[in-house]
């Protein structure tokens, strides 16, 4: 659609939505909706940010400013959101990384999970545990058997020392046995890099960067981080499915407000959110960044955290270092 | 061979639509005029116009954002030229000569030669990127973080030529850069190093901030107390000015070529590019010439080999994201986003699925930089008249472009401040004849030679013999001690000399 068409008829719609079902619920007032992404534009999690923002635009009848704040793993601009007024004004979209995993990593991080008021959970990023296909095992139980065999003689990749990517292989290790050494990387990029030399031996990366080498048959994925398979490979086994019950680990993406916002305005912003994230034009561009899409009530989002954090915070507590 | 010419015949029927044209000069022009604009560069501008491609075809798309990407290349160094200022950080080092011949009032032959250069880099780093993708690929593949590290060691020997002045001022400065590297969290421990608790300081200093603080802005502040009330004179600004001599094409020549080489190898291998093709160029021509005490002062070869490196790489940069689906840097990975919202899986698969794509693109590559070549050289009038503006109006609205440029990176106004801090710095240093592409190359080489030391170490379970056992890393070692027993050697017969001259000079008394 022309930008400017799609402008007036954001416009149009609007206008008819404040005399609609938004009014009566005396949230929102009418006022704009500041919607921080704390990274930077662009991306597919700025794109599933701006796609979300448009239908809320139509279904609350006010304007969405999608304002990106990045900057240290997406922190800066969650304490940007928790420093503003908690009427539902500001809210934000945040990474799993930096509520459940910088509040062990960041020292200095000026807020915790609890200056949080969790909205909607609505993206989930499956991990992929891939090898080479010239590795000698190619399933997951091959793998922990000649790794429990050659103990210290296998590395694996992580985005760095505390990243989920390095948290989710360590409990797996702590699950299984396995002795794998840590090499920290600066990103998929560089581990899928190291995975095609050789140089390490397997990694969990989220699904969509080794998706394209493993349809291309110079990687094989021997599992899936998920609790359930995914539709782009329903072939590869879950952790869970193979006899580790407790394993689930995504990165996913959820909306925040500051703490103290009202529950009533907490609940109108996860309807508006839920109703986008029906659209399926919504739905089928966040599938097509190898995202699932979701939706959830603020307290299962509320339990989502509890549950990383208390995983992650355990792992800590048995000497795993991270900072 | 035969694939190639069929891929193409391909590629020129989808190049040549009307749609693809259009979308391919708006990029280059676009690319251009973002790279003219010190700080603000490709990255930014992708990110802002992304969205505006989500309408039109896959090809278009790709077409238009990789237009900017290389645009923004060839436009990068007019600031550095003219102003001091490099356009993007990949250009600092065309600010070393380059600033020096528009003070000689050859800015328009510098503008007309880097021009030919980035056209002639980006050419052959487009062959390259055709014909030899497997092989570079392959090359790349045996790259581990062993080889990195040998490179960048070998990367920062023959860099010790940069510094024109005392080497032990020098030494000052590349270690001032690896300090300033430092800050930010490191990612092989998680420790966050001099980051005095603020969040801001987690992901290090901003590059751009930097490279404009410390280059441009204490030229600016230089100049602002002059008498003078413009760098050029206006009326001496002729074509027949703009048209480099017999000598400069001589000179240039062949390192246009050997900086196409460094930037083709360079840029197809992940994380280094650009900036540091650039550097490594300077090095390699600072380091063959005959009198190399013209560097720094305006020698042309200084222009022509780091510009051709940085388009080359720029080129060849697309080969591990369009045929690993494995982006090199940030505007790489903003690239596959752009594809992965279109539809299409960036990776070995795309060559034989979407063939029409992948020549498709290629070739649009080769007409935008024809594009861009017939853009820029009327263009060079142009841009030198800008020196003709007074100071007190070019200064301001130059100000202005860097804030709003180093902003558009992080949107963060921390970042501009920092510029000014920069600045400040960079200034004290001018006046003290310390200089800072030295600083430049230790804070980019610093931290990356630090990680992937560190890895190393931990592939080899701490053995230091890794970096000879494997061939590629010790065939880096080895160019690294023989330029260091070179220098060593030319110091010595150098004392020598002096002392023969002495002693003959004090006998013939």
């Amino acid at each position: 659609m022309h930008p400017m068409l799609a402008t007036v008829g954001a416009a149009l719609i609007a206008g008819l939505a404040v005399a609609g079902p938004a009014a009566a619920q005396g949230f929102p007032d009418g006022q704009d909706i500041r919607l921080i992404v704390p990274f930077p534009p662009g991306g597919p999690t700025d794109t599933t940010a701006r796609l979300i923002a448009d239908q809320m635009r139509q279904n609350l009848g006010v304007t969405i400013i999608v304002d990106n704040v990045p900057g240290a793993g997406g922190t800066i601009g969650v304490t940007e959101m928790t420093l503003a007024d908690p009427d539902g004004h500001t809210i934000a979209i945040v990474g799993s990384g930096a509520v459940t995993l910088s509040p062990f990593t960041m020292p200095d991080l000026p807020w915790g999970p609890e200056n949080l008021t969790p909205i909607i959970h609505v993206v989930d990023i499956p991990l992929l545990m891939t090898v080479p296909a010239g590795f000698e095992a190619q399933t997951f139980g091959d793998f922990v058997n000649l790794v429990t065999a050659h103990p210290g003689d296998f590395n694996y990749g992580s985005d760095g020392q505390g990243s989920l990517t390095h948290m989710s292989m360590e409990w797996l290790k702590s699950l299984t046995g396995m002795d794998l050494v840590h090499i920290p990387y600066r990103g998929t990029a560089d581990i899928m890099q190291a995975m095609l030399s050789d140089t390490i031996q397997t990694s969990q990366s989220g699904i969509l960067g080794p998706l394209p080498l493993v349809q291309s048959g110079e990687l094989t994925a021997i599992a899936i981080t998920s609790a359930e398979r995914s539709p782009v490979l329903p072939d590869v086994p879950t952790v869970r499915e193979l006899g580790f019950d407790d394993f689930v680990v995504t990165a996913w993406f959820a909306f925040f407000a500051p703490e103290g916002t009202p529950a009533e305005i907490v609940d109108a912003l996860n309807a508006s959110i839920t109703a986008a994230m029906e659209n399926p034009d919504v739905s089928s561009a966040i599938s097509g960044f190898g995202f699932t899409p979701l939706n959830s009530t603020p307290a299962e989002l509320s339990q989502t955290v509890d549950f990383y954090l208390d995983r992650w915070g355990s792992l800590i507590e048995g000497g795993l270092q991270v900072n | 061979m035969m694939e190639i010419l069929n891929g193409l015949s391909l590629g020129l029927s989808v190049a040549f639509s009307v749609s693809t044209l259009f979308y391919c000069f708006a990029g280059v022009a676009v690319g251009t005029l973002v790279g003219v604009l010190p700080g603000l560069g490709g990255l930014a501008t992708i990110a802002m116009l992304m969205p505006l491609t989500y309408h039109v075809a896959a090809v278009d798309a790709l077409v238009m954002l990789s237009g900017i990407y290389y645009g923004a290349a060839y436009g990068g160094s007019t600031a550095s030229i003219l102003l001091n200022l490099p356009g993007t950080a990949n250009t600092a080092v065309t600010c070393l000569d380059g600033y020096p011949m528009t003070k000689q009032g050859r800015a328009g032959v510098a503008l007309f030669m880097t021009t030919i250069a980035s056209f002639v880099g980006a050419f052959i780093g487009l062959v390259a990127l055709v014909g030899f993708a497997p092989y570079l690929l392959a090359a790349a593949r045996s790259f581990s973080s062993q080889e990195y590290f040998s490179l960048m060691v070998l990367g920062l020997i023959a860099a010790s030529v940069l510094s024109t002045s005392s080497p032990l001022k020098g030494l000052a400065m590349v270690t001032l850069g690896l300090i300033l590297g430092l800050v930010g969290t490191d990612i092989t421990s998680g420790t966050n190093r001099f980051t005095f608790g603020s969040l801001r300081l987690y992901d290090g200093l901003n590059l751009v901030a930097l490279a404009m603080g410390m280059f441009g802005v204490p030229e600016l502040i230089a100049n602002a107390g002059r008498v003078r009330s413009n760098i050029v004179d206006s009326k001496s600004i002729t074509w027949r000015s703009m048209w480099p001599t017999r000598d400069d094409w001589k000179r240039s020549t062949n390192p246009m070529l050997r900086g196409t080489g460094i930037g083709a190898v360079l840029g197809a291998l992940p994380g280094t590019g650009g900036l540091l093709a650039s550097f490594m160029s300077y090095a390699v021509e600072k380091r063959l010439a005959k009198d190399p005490s013209r560097f720094g002062n305006g020698a042309i070869e200084g222009i022509a080999g780091p510009e051709a490196a940085n388009n080359a790489a720029i080129q060849t940069a697309f080969i591990p994201t369009l045929t690993l689906g494995i982006p090199g840097d940030a505007v790489m990975a903003l690239m596959m986003a752009a594809m992965i919202i279109q539809g299409i899986v960036p990776g070995p698969g795309l060559m034989t699925q979407q063939p029409d794509l992948f020549w498709g693109v290629c070739v649009s590559f080769l007409i935008g930089n024809i594009m861009l070549l017939i853009l820029n050289i009327p263009l060079i009038g142009v841009w030198v008249k800008i020196l003709a503006v007074p100071y007190w109006m070019l200064f301001p609205a130059v100000v202005i472009f860097i804030c709003v440029g180093v902003y558009s990176i992080n949107y963060s106004t921390f970042d501009v401040f920092w510029v000014m801090i920069f600045g400040f710095l960079g200034y004290l240093l001018a006046v003290l004849k310390f200089e800072v592409a030295p600083l430049l190359l230790g804070f980019i080489l610093g931290p990356l030679m630090e990680e992937h030391l560190r890895r190393s170490m931990l592939l080899s379970r701490g053995s230091f013999s890794t970096f000879v056992e494997r061939p590629i890393s010790a065939s880096f070692l080895a160019a690294a001690a023989l330029i260091l027993l070179w220098l060593a050697y030319a110091s010595l017969r150098g004392r020598a000399r002096a002392r023969a001259a002495k002693q003959h000079a004090a006998l013939s008394e």
